[in-house]
């Protein structure tokens, strides 16, 4: 739900070699870090290798093979994590895709959670 | 004795989660509206830190109460038996994790709880001298896919039967027993620019799978969600192929309205989902008269919290506007209903 919130508008950020945007989780209730499945990530048209990415959730930093463990650490409903995308050179203005893939604790079919994923292709300027 | 009327602040969450309305907010809006007396949460959506809540959160939960006047009716609980990647929770630790929100919903002021269809007979079973300890009712929502003949509610039923406790229960949601796919979802993707024929040939497959009545067989929902997304990319729907998806198999169901009757004497609390009111006032996709009938037939006199889950689609309706005239939907059957 909501892919087209995925992407915070207004949000992106250039850092020392990267560039971060606020990312919403595109669900109505609090998900356990476990639930996110997947962060598939595009800057300018390049696919961005997952090891490479960090996701920054009530203020800690997360590499995304760390998630899967973190059913301890929820990700509430109002809240933006952070995305940091390491960038070689930062412009005015970037071309993003992100696409997140949740699994619905609550809605096992057959022995596994119900997969989705949403998609959302922004282009955002750098926030001053 | 009439079921009385409510709302669940589900149905605001474009609002809620796009920021524009803090939870306090939507309370107040239900209140100002007259869209209560009762007032339905989900926890894991309401409240930060659940079911962890601190008393702070408990007090001023209850100020707010107080303040609207609104009567606390159920809380969503989340029964997340998938919540660890590397296996599903064991049944200790999935009553442990349902106490903990019985036990937050208790403090909070809620008289029923709902619980969802990975909590087993059993594990049922196991939570009743809690429920009996915090005087919550737990029910059991029943939602599209599953319904009332599903092997799953049958198995509760039998429990329920067995334990005789007026605590243990079920939650209809009125989804579960639809009519058609929503109008407003159709139209919704006609502007999208989604192809007529697309639209015609989803909703085709789906009244062609509504004459074949609800899935009993957990198996048939794979088979069912790959009918539609086939459809869609065949047609070119593209990404609108996932959402016309995931809604015509997870969300309008097929059972027989009348079936209702096998769960309402177990009936603690009630889901009125809707989507659309139409220029004579009436539900186009939900049978809200047939449905209605069998829950006065049966004397059934709790909550009936309308939950407009038009939103996932629909941007542009007034989630209160709505709200208002399911209820006066629902009034005027009722007063219809149990007219001698």
């Amino acid at each position: 739900m909501f892919p087209e919130r995925v992407i915070a508008d207004g949000t992106l950020r250039a850092e020392p070699g990267a560039v971060s945007v606020e990312i919403r989780l595109p669900w109505y209730r609090a998900l356990p870090l476990s639930s996110v499945s997947a962060v598939d990530v595009t800057l300018n048209g390049t696919p961005i290798a997952a090891d490479d990415l960090e996701l920054t959730v009530n203020d800690v930093p997360y590499l995304l093979s760390e998630l899967p463990a973190r059913h301890d650490v929820w990700w509430y409903v109002t809240d933006s994590a952070r995305l940091r995308i390491p960038a070689a050179s930062v412009e005015d203005e970037h071309t993003l895709s992100v696409s997140v893939a949740l699994l619905i604790p609550y809605l096992p079919v057959e022995g596994a959670p119900l997969s989705i994923v949403e998609r959302c292709t922004k282009t955002l300027e750098v926030a001053a | 004795m009439s079921p009385r009327l409510g709302t669940t602040v589900y149905s605001f969450t474009r609002d809620f989660h796009g920021r524009t309305a803090s939870f306090e907010d939507l309370v107040r809006r239900v209140a100002e509206n007259g869209l209560g007396p009762g007032l339905e949460v989900v926890g894991f959506q309401s409240f930060r830190n659940w079911p962890n809540i601190t008393e702070g959160q408990v007090r001023r939960f209850r100020r707010l109460v107080d303040e609207t006047g609104l009567t606390p009716s159920c809380m969503g609980a989340n029964s997340d038996a998938a919540l660890r990647r590397d296996r599903m929770l064991t049944p200790d630790e999935l009553v442990e994790y349902m106490e903990a929100q019985i036990v937050a919903a208790r403090r909070l002021g809620f008289p029923t709880v709902r619980v969802q269809y990975s909590v087993t007979p059993d594990d049922m079973e196991r939570l009743l001298p809690i429920a009996e300890r915090e005087n919550v009712a737990l029910g059991i929502e029943i939602h599209c896919h599953h319904s009332p003949r599903h092997p799953v509610m049958q198995a509760l039923l039998e429990r329920y039967e067995k334990l005789g406790s007026p605590l243990l229960g079920f939650i209809p949601d009125w989804g579960t027993s639809m009519r058609r796919v929503p109008p407003s979802l159709l139209s919704t993707y006609r502007k999208r620019g989604v192809a007529e024929e697309v639209l015609s040939r989803v909703e085709e497959l789906w009244n062609r799978l509504h004459a074949d009545g609800p899935v009993l067989d957990d198996r048939l929902m794979g088979e069912q969600f790959g009918m539609f997304m086939r459809l869609a990319d065949e047609m070119g729907a593209g990404e609108a192929g996932n959402m016309l998806a995931v809604s015509a198999v997870g969300l309008f169901g097929h059972a027989d309205p009348a079936d209702w009757a096998i769960v309402a004497p177990w009936t603690v609390h009630m889901h009125g989902k809707f989507y659309d009111i139409d220029a004579e006032g009436d539900e186009p996709a939900v049978p809200i008269r047939d449905i209605l009938r069998v829950f006065v037939e049966s004397g059934y006199h709790g909550f009936i919290s309308s939950e407009w889950e038009g939103w996932h689609w629909n941007t542009e309706s007034d989630p209160v506007e709505m709200i208002a005239a399911h209820h006066r939907l629902e009034k005027r059957l009722l007063a219809d209903l149990s007219r001698p």
